[in-house]
């Protein structure tokens, strides 16, 4: 008697201690099996789908978390005693017994006896109290009635940790809850707040993932997903009809639950509820994988379903407002954005407006492109169509320059020369279909955007590399249906995506900027043709004033050779009838010298008057120069001056030998005469190469000790001589006829030591000559190809 | 140093195993040292009952505690100079038998305990506007201070610059508890996470130790190794790996104004490495308690411990059958897993007159073992430093140690040949190689001169905190160091 209360004093002491639930449980199963002397007590867990019985306390040691004993509702000695709610106690000898409880055998292998007693108070089953021994074991009633009352027991901490774990599990909710209440209010961050609902949510229904998703009703699009831990392979978070197939109808709402096995076969659980909106978006939440107390997997409960509506009523107004201040703040945001790119498009377009210069328009366009607070590209290149080769060839490119804090307004900024310049003049890509992306731009007229571009053709093999960016964009630039070049895009530097904004901004400008570039190179051409045009007028001025001096020279001319010719004949005559020695013999001489000088003037008149036919063909310069020099080598020499001859290989020239022959045949004359008391005459050829179009230069040198500076502006006049013989009409002769050629002739005077002529004469066929090379840039930085097109 | 030191247990309010023993001890030395030492642990009824007169501070503090609030009242108590007692009184959770626990197990609200605790202390800090260098936590127990200073106290200056170094002394013990405790904590829910506070689905304060403190330490070097390791590292190894680089080992000291053999109240007769005599008196009167009828001269083997498998006891059962039939004693007191008890209690009766067995703890028979047993055996599982092989030098008894944690570090295996070692190890956890361990320090028991020699010499060695307290300082200093870093300068 003492001894029972002894052991009954000592479960209620341990029933009423204040140690965790499990340590009760377990010392009391405990001290039943040593106060019975049996081998094992051993209590099985009812689980909450009543269908299995498991192992949770042993007499013994503590169960180790991956041993799983378990008895099917009904099934084994264990079973039984669950499903009849009464004391079974078997042994090994009777049939059926080892095979129905041979599970046991993994922790009691030589089990004889087996005692199972329900754990239940007058209304719940919890579990089963199974007391195990190796032999024959009889219990006597008294025995029984400690069993009994100790199952009593047992049920009642059942019961209190139950309710207790069940208080926590609601506290826990409640300040998830309230946490979540916080944060809706606290936050209309989007993500933010997706954040917290799915974390919170796995953790307070201790779920391995969460995961949430609103999709559009109509578009059928995902607007918004978030996820928390372990959520396996894709989304699957299935839209919840309130017809699917799974869908129950009252008393609850809708939702989805499952168990899928994954690949390696192990199953995975899933619950997912509705999240119902106004309008047209609907979504769902979802929570995977359950972690049990043994870190395993299990199925989500009714109430985990309850607190998942309870959250998903919670969040969904909350998320309602946040989707839609999240729109408007997209909406605004885009706007900001709009205004900005059209800000930049304007002050670019005012910066364009300030030139005509073709140069200084490229570089505004593309600092526009590049510049951080314009368009705002990483890189920009641009290029034109050739339309005479039909090829697109490389101008100009740029970089975005590094931000730095003191950045420029845009209007200053395009100003600027360009700070990180591509050279792209090995750019040349033929206009055919087969040529790539960019030629395809050109050929097709529409602006395109390439992803990942393969080895494109188009692009030479030395900027392959520099052209590994995952996209860019070919803008053509258009004039009346004619691509007239193609601006080239991109962000490989900063890697960052195309937005369309900037983009759409791109081809507003590209517009505005074909037509500009169309313009600049519109009026370069008129502006060549103008001075064309002024040259022409010049040259036909000075043709007029000679035409009239030259037809009054060659009247007076014609008019003087007639009384000339009876003058000389009759002077001859008279010579022959004046004797020897006579006095009037000296003026007769004097006579007949000056009507052969007259007849000389005559003929230069003539000459110069341009009566005598021009014969033009292809000659040799060096070859003229020659000729020239035989006629005057013996007054050379007799003048006692050396000649010096540095010729150069020319092409052949278009002229007239004959005239050529004559500036060269004057200008040694005139070097001769320079030198009366000797000297050296230098002749130098060579081909000089000018803006439009290669030229042959021969230079006329003497050491006579230069032209007095006075006298230097009056050398080229006709009739002006500083010698007292000669007819003034040498140097200017010699001119006319090399204008007449399209040449130049230059006189380079160095005082004191002598005088260099230097004849250029054409060696194209046809040659805009003067001044031609000094604006010539304009025109190019469109239409390389000068020289031969104007 | 300003220094507050946090702990579940310490002398002589709390007293449950030797980390009370080991806060003291170092709270003391840094204090004598010149530090300015506070230490704060629960009042619990033990301490109420400890005697020392205790002063209110005036102060009450609200904790909240999920749905409720509880107050917490403050007490202190100069116990020596610059050495200061904060105690936390809380009745409905600390006014109990047992600081942990009872006979049946850990109390069911430990959880609930040790959060308002460590909440209550970070609070006190502000609330008294307490000036500290560093704090010092130890433990599951006081695992959310540093989290609560950087968390939800991270606004709090005072708080903010707190220095926190947090000690490790066993990672056996994490404090987890269910994840529905977790609204206990008052912190968001995203703290209970893989990264911070979570451990499988559940609460895990030592790791919020782990993860916020600013220095991490553990109470021997080599223990410091193991715990990188997934065998010892109980499912922390990570952390530990992942702040290895702020993980330090400083293995722990002795008292010896507590233990020391020449003037230990509690021994039968008073002995010091020049006079051994007493120790035989010791021997003598364990000989007498126990009741044992060997000869004094037959080896005498002694153990102190908790009947727990990872204090290796189930190895000790294994081969006591075996042990016995050598000339040999055994005496053990301890108390612990009930199956322990009673299969120790089985053996004992089969081995009448040689085998003395007390189920049961007090110091007092403690030091009675360790003085009167010629060897000493600590076969544990793990130890992360272990104190009583550091007492069994001391008091010239031969432990017989397994290779694992503190034991490993402190205790070097004898060489006959040369002499050195302080005792005798085994590796493996198995009944052979600890017999073998046994049978080496039976047979130079056997040689007395040598073994005397050895007594000796291990009486001799100097464990004392004094120079451990240095190295903790030293820890201080780099935990204010990264703080002020963090800080900004």
């Amino acid at each position: 008697m003492a001894e029972r209360t002894a052991f009954l004093a000592q479960m209620v002491e341990i029933n009423t201690s204040t140690v965790s639930f499990g340590e009760r449980l377990g010392n009391m199963v405990h001290l039943l099996a040593r106060h019975l002397k049996v081998d094992l007590a051993l209590y099985f867990g009812l689980d909450k789908n009543k269908e299995a019985l498991s192992l949770q306390i042993s007499s013994k040691a503590p169960v180790p978390p991956h041993l799983k004993l378990e008895f099917p509702w009904g099934r084994g000695t264990v079973g039984e005693a669950a499903q009849t709610r009464s004391n079974i106690q078997v042994d090994r000898r009777q049939p059926g017994v080892a095979e129905a409880n041979a599970p046991l055998e993994k922790i009691h292998p030589a089990f004889h006896t087996l005692a199972a007693f329900p754990v239940a108070d007058d209304n719940f089953l919890y579990g089963v109290l199974l007391l195990v021994h190796k032999s024959e074991r009889h219990f006597t009633a008294a025995e029984r009635q400690k069993v009994r009352l100790s199952t009593l027991m047992l049920a009642g901490t059942l019961r209190q940790a139950l309710m207790q774990e069940e208080a926590k599990k609601r506290i826990a909710e409640l300040s998830v809850l309230f946490e979540v209440g916080k944060a809706l209010s606290a936050t209309v961050e989007l993500d933010d707040l997706l954040e917290r609902i799915v974390t919170t949510t796995a953790k307070v229904i201790n779920a391995r993932g969460a995961a949430l998703q609103i999709i559009d009703r109509v578009s059928g699009e995902t607007r918004v997903s978030s996820k928390y831990g372990k959520v396996p392979g894709v989304l699957v978070c299935p839209p919840i009809s309130e017809t699917a197939p799974e869908a129950r109808t009252l008393p609850e709402p809708p939702y989805i639950q499952g168990q899928a096995p994954n690949a390696e076969g192990v199953l995975h659980y899933h619950l997912a509820v509705p999240l119902t909106f106004k309008g047209q978006l609907s979504g769902t939440l979802c929570v995977f994988d359950k972690i049990a107390a043994t870190g395993q997997f299990g199925p989500f409960d009714p109430e985990n379903r309850q607190l998942l509506f309870t959250m998903a009523g919670l969040i969904v107004s909350a998320l309602d407002n946040a989707l839609t201040y999240q729109q408007v703040e997209n909406l605004a945001e885009r706007n900001e954005r709009m205004v900005r790119h059209l800000t930049a498009l304007q002050e670019i377009s005012w910066a364009m407006l300030s030139t005509v210069q073709e140069d200084r328009l490229l570089d505004i366009l593309l600092q526009g492109i590049v510049l951080e607070n314009g368009l705002g590209f990483d890189r920009a290149l641009l290029l034109t169509v050739d339309e005479t080769t039909r090829t697109l060839q490389g101008i100009k490119g740029a970089l975005r320059p590094p931000a730095s804090p003191t950045s420029p307004i845009l209007a200053q900024a395009l100003a600027m020369p360009l700070a990180l310049e591509l050279s792209l003049a090995d750019w040349q890509v033929p206009v055919r279909a087969d040529q790539g992306a960019l030629a395809q731009a050109v050929l097709q007229r529409r602006p395109q955007l390439l992803r990942q571009p393969p080895k494109d053709p188009g692009i030479p093999p030395s900027w392959q590399a520099a052209f590994d960016a995952q996209e860019f964009f070919v803008v053509p630039l258009m004039v009346k249906d004619r691509a007239t070049g193609l601006i080239v895009v991109d962000n490989q530097t900063s890697a960052r995506p195309l937005e369309p904004e900037p983009l759409h901004a791109l081809q507003m400008l590209a517009t505005q900027a074909a037509l500009v570039l169309e313009n600049a190179h519109l009026y370069s051409t008129i502006d060549a043709n103008n001075r064309e045009l002024m040259l022409i007028r010049e040259r036909m001025l000075e043709s007029d004033r000679l035409a009239a001096l030259s037809s009054l020279a060659s009247g007076m001319a014609h008019e003087i050779r007639n009384p000339l010719v009876s003058i000389g004949g009759f002077a001859r005559r008279i010579e022959k009838m004046v004797e020897q020695n006579s006095p009037l013999r000296g003026y007769v001489e004097v006579i007949k010298e000056e009507v052969t000088r007259l007849e000389k003037l005559l003929r230069e008149i003539l000459d110069f008057t341009g009566e005598n036919l021009s014969y033009f063909g292809d000659h040799d310069l060096d070859q003229l120069i020659e000729d020239t020099l035989l006629l005057v080598q013996r007054d050379l020499d007799a003048g006692n001056i050396k000649v010096e001859k540095h010729l150069a290989v020319l092409p052949r020239l278009h002229c007239d030998d004959r005239q050529i022959k004559q500036v060269f045949y004057n200008l040694f004359q005139n070097a001769r005469q320079a030198m009366p008391h000797g000297g050296t005459l230098t002749i130098r050829t060579q081909p000089v190469e000018k803006e439009d179009g290669i030229y042959a230069a021969a230079s006329v040198s003497d050491t006579g000790g230069g032209i007095p500076m006075e006298v230097l502006h009056n050398i080229f006049n006709p009739f002006f001589s500083t010698k007292d013989y000669g007819t003034g009409l040498g140097l200017s002769i010699a001119q006319r006829i090399v204008a007449r050629h399209y040449g130049q002739i230059e006189v380079k005077n160095e005082l004191g030591y002598g005088v260099t002529f230097v004849v250029t004469l054409p060696i194209a066929k046809y040659c805009l000559v003067k001044d031609a090379g000094e604006k010539a840039s304009l025109a190019s930085a469109v239409n390389v190809p000068s020289g031969g097109r104007r | 140093m300003r220094i507050l030191m946090v702990t579940p247990e310490a002398n002589p309010f709390a007293r449950s195993g030797g980390l009370a023993e080991v806060t003291s001890a170092l709270a003391g030395a840094l204090a004598q040292q010149g530090h300015e030492v506070k230490i704060v642990l629960p009042l619990y009824r033990q301490a109420r009952e400890a005697g020392i007169p205790l002063q209110a501070a005036g102060r009450s503090l609200s904790i909240p505690l999920s749905w409720k609030t509880l107050p917490a009242d403050i007490y202190r108590a100069e116990v020596e100079p610059g050495l200061e007692f904060y105690l936390i009184a809380q009745d409905s959770l600390y006014n109990r038998d047992g600081l942990y626990g009872t006979a049946y197990g850990d109390f069911e609200d430990n959880a609930e305990r040790f959060i308002f605790f460590s909440r209550a202390v970070v609070e006190m800090i502000e609330a008294l506007e307490l000036d500290l260098d560093v704090c010092h936590c130890q433990e599951w127990h006081s695992g959310l201070v540093p989290v609560y200073c950087r968390t939800l106290y991270h606004e709090r200056p005072r708080l903010q610059r707190l220095p926190v170094v947090y000690t490790v002394h066993n990672v056996g013990y994490q404090g987890i508890f269910s994840s529905y405790d977790f609204p206990l904590t008052g912190l968001g829910w995203e703290l209970l996470s893989p990264k911070t506070l979570e451990f499988y689905g559940r609460l895990n304060l030592m790791k919020g130790g782990l993860v916020f403190a600013d220095l991490l330490s553990t109470v021997s070097g080599k223990y410091r190794e193991e715990i990188l390791t997934p065998e010892y590292g109980f499912g922390l190894e990570g952390i530990f790996q992942e702040r290895a680089q702020e993980l330090f080992g400083i293995t722990e000291g002795v008292d010896y104004s507590r233990w020391d053999p020449s003037r230990d109240r509690c021994l039968a007769a008073a002995y010091d490495r020049d006079r051994l005599a007493g120790k035989q008196a010791c021997k003598a009167f364990l000989y007498g308690h126990f009741g044992l009828t060997l000869p004094l001269t037959a080896p005498l083997l002694g153990m102190t411990t908790r009947l727990f498998e990872r204090k290796g006891i189930d190895l000790v059962e294994q081969i006591l059958d075996d042990l016995m039939t050598l000339e040999v004693g055994f005496v053990l007191q301890g108390t612990g897993e009930e199956r322990h008890q009673y299969l120790l209690q089985e053996i004992s009766r089969k081995h009448p007159g040689r085998m003395g067995l007390t189920i049961g703890y007090s110091e007092e028979l403690a030091r009675q073992v360790i003085a009167g047993s010629d060897l000493f055996l600590m076969p544990s599982r793990y130890e992360p430093c272990g104190l009583d092989q550091l007492y069994c030098l001391r008091y010239g008894a031969i432990p017989v140690v397994r290779a694992t944690g503190g034991l490993d570090e402190t205790i070097g295996e004898y060489d006959p040949a040369t002499g050195q070692g302080q005792g005798f190890k085994f590796r493996g956890y198995t009944t052979a190689e600890f017999l073998g361990a046994v049978q080496r320090a039976l047979a130079l028991f056997g040689n007395q001169t040598a073994w005397q020699a050895l007594m000796r010499r291990n009486m001799a060695l100097d464990f004392s905190w004094e120079q451990v307290a240095p190295k903790y300082v030293d820890l201080y200093q780099r935990a204010q160091e990264k703080r002020r870093r963090l800080m900004g300068g």
